[in-house]
């Protein structure tokens, strides 16, 4: 499976200050959104994980987007990502 | 991903006789209202939010929102004007999302509404904080607010913080290093946040003073406003918190009267942030390093804990907001404001200003008294010249009184670690105008008429 991931609100800053990162799992067909995220933790966070990482889910204050849609819509943390989704991630901590 | 089109809603109506049946209808009910606009029903167009629990399309979310937004906005309005009458106001512009947001909400709702046109003549003013904060991309900002700003037909004024000392374009670098020792000389991180924020203040009401504006507007969102509910209540500003995070906090000031308008109350920043995605497009980075970690002062504290109860219950903003709006601050006397950040004095303060006997004799701020403003004679004697010079209201005039300063204020410049500090010409201004106005006061009182005497 294939998916991309974007960065943006200062969040790309903690990632090599990339914005765009396209993911490919030969393994897999999907992936839980929360492993997704342990996985970027693990393999593109360049630095302070706690800026990004809090208790197994991204730090209150990171809007998630599946696919440019709230989260919400499809459950929050509980998602399994697809082939093909766009995982966007925003900060909107200390902006305004 | 789940397909919308496999799912129909329910109407809960006809089972509600039905015990068991009905909570399994009703919970079938409100698991597939997320699957459908709530305002079209169009199985066919995408869902891209959540909105208090009910979910929208694309193209019902932004009607949705400029429709929310326009009740606010016309509530920035002078209500004894005529209506078609187009009031100047300044739009203050951060150059970050909301701001942006609002600037775009409001050319919606006034030069691009097709019908109930609200009136405005929008002035833009931004300004730049990138001499006390080094990691500002203050260039990409600057381009896209002209950009932005141009397309939206409003004209930008970019104001540099340092002109709190005056605007002589000669004695920039002099300013520069005035504004940077003024701000770095209080002990801790959140005393610079806040009197770089009285500053920006201050410089957009002496802007909107100058373009003839009695308002400014602020795209500060529900979710700072309620951050600022915990972080007034923790600096000792609980006194001015109920104006400050209404949506018109009303200044009067030597008979200028100035109202800050924050219109964006009623939205979360999911709320702006899925608006700008869908509408704006991609806004510059703010900042070239993350620079604010949550511990960092108080006010990114309080910001990062409402954060987490919002994430936690999504109502917590706004029961936080109505409980706000719930606290009233007591009626007030305009003659006496804090020197400093222009809130309302306290009764207590005030009868402490009004026993002053003498002006002279008040305790002034000792790190403020008669100091010269330029720690370098040479940068000194080309500045003093100009009455935009930091040096004019030097001498007799460099007095701050504590007694006019609010609570928070006073806890504020005590953590000043530098003898020679001088503050902005305006703080020392306001100070000796409140205690000669009080002096005055109490010197013709007994020949004061009663409003109630015949």
């Amino acid at each position: 499976m294939k998916i991309k991931v974007e960065l943006s609100g200062g969040l790309e800053l903690l990632f090599n200050k990339i914005k765009t990162h396209e993911i490919t799992f030969d393994d897999k067909k999907s992936i839980p959104l929360k492993d997704l995220i342990i996985w970027m933790k693990d393999n593109l966070l360049t630095e302070r994980e706690n800026l990004f990482i809090v208790d197994g889910t991204v730090r209150p204050g990171i809007l998630v987007l599946i696919n440019e849609a709230d989260w919400e819509l499809y459950g929050g943390i509980g998602y399994d990502v697809e082939d093909g989704d766009n995982i966007i991630f925003i900060s909107t901590l200390h902006g305004g | 991903m789940a397909n919308t089109s496999e799912l129909a809603v329910c109407g809960v109506n006809d089972h509600e006789d039905e015990g068991n049946e009905f909570m399994t209808v009703n919970k079938v009910a409100k698991k597939d209202r997320h699957k459908i606009c709530y305002k079209c029903r169009d199985i066919n167009q995408k869902l891209i939010i959540l909105f208090r629990n009910e979910a929208y399309c694309k193209t019902c979310y932004i009607d949705l929102i400029r429709k929310k937004f326009k009740p606010n906005l016309a509530k920035c309005r002078d209500a004894s004007r005529p209506s078609r009458e187009s009031e100047n106001v300044v739009i203050a512009l951060s150059g970050g999302t909301s701001s942006n947001v609002m600037l775009e909400l409001i050319y919606q709702n006034t030069t691009n509404a097709q019908k109930s046109k609200l009136f405005f003549k929008g002035n833009c003013v931004y300004i730049d904080e990138s001499s006390i904060y080094p990691n500002l991309k203050k260039d990409d900002i600057e381009v896209y607010l002209k950009k932005q700003c141009n397309l939206y037909g409003y004209p930008l004024t970019i104001i540099p913080l340092e002109n709190i000392f005056g605007d002589n374009p000669e004695n920039r670098e002099h300013r520069v290093k005035m504004l940077k020792e003024s701000v770095e000389s209080f002990s801790s991180q959140t005393s610079r946040e806040d009197i770089s924020i009285f500053y920006r203040e201050q410089l957009l009401r002496k802007c909107a003073l100058e373009l003839k504006a009695k308002r400014v507007i602020f795209g500060t969102s529900s979710v700072s406003l309620a951050t600022k509910v915990f972080s007034l209540a923790s600096k000792g500003r609980g006194f001015t918190l109920p104006n400050e995070v209404s949506i018109s906090n009303q200044t009067e000031v030597g008979g200028d009267s100035i109202i800050f308008n924050q219109p964006m109350k009623e939205f979360i920043l999911k709320e702006i942030y899925i608006y700008s995605r869908n509408v704006i497009g991609d806004l510059p980075t703010q900042f070239s390093s993350w620079n604010a970690p949550a511990k960092q002062s108080l006010n990114t504290l309080c910001e990062d804990f409402v954060h987490t109860l919002q994430d936690i219950s999504s109502q917590t903003v706004y029961t936080l907001l109505r409980s706000a709006d719930k606290l009233v601050t007591p009626t007030l006397d305009n003659n006496f404001y804090c020197s400093l950040c222009y809130c309302h004095l306290s009764t207590h303060d005030i009868n402490h200003i009004n026993s002053i006997k003498n002006v002279k004799s008040t305790n002034s701020n000792n790190n403020n008294n008669n100091n010269n403003c330029c720690s370098d004679n040479s940068s000194c004697s080309t500045t003093s010249t100009t009455n935009n010079s930091c040096c004019s209201t030097n001498n007799n005039n460099n007095q701050l009184s504590n007694d006019t300063l609010c609570y928070s204020c006073r806890i504020l410049v005590k953590e000043n670690r530098n003898p020679n500090l001088v503050l902005p010409k305006y703080i020392y201004e306001n100070s000796k105008s409140i205690l000669t106005t009080a002096q005055l006061k109490n010197e013709i009182k007994d020949f004061l008429l009663d409003d109630n005497d015949d």
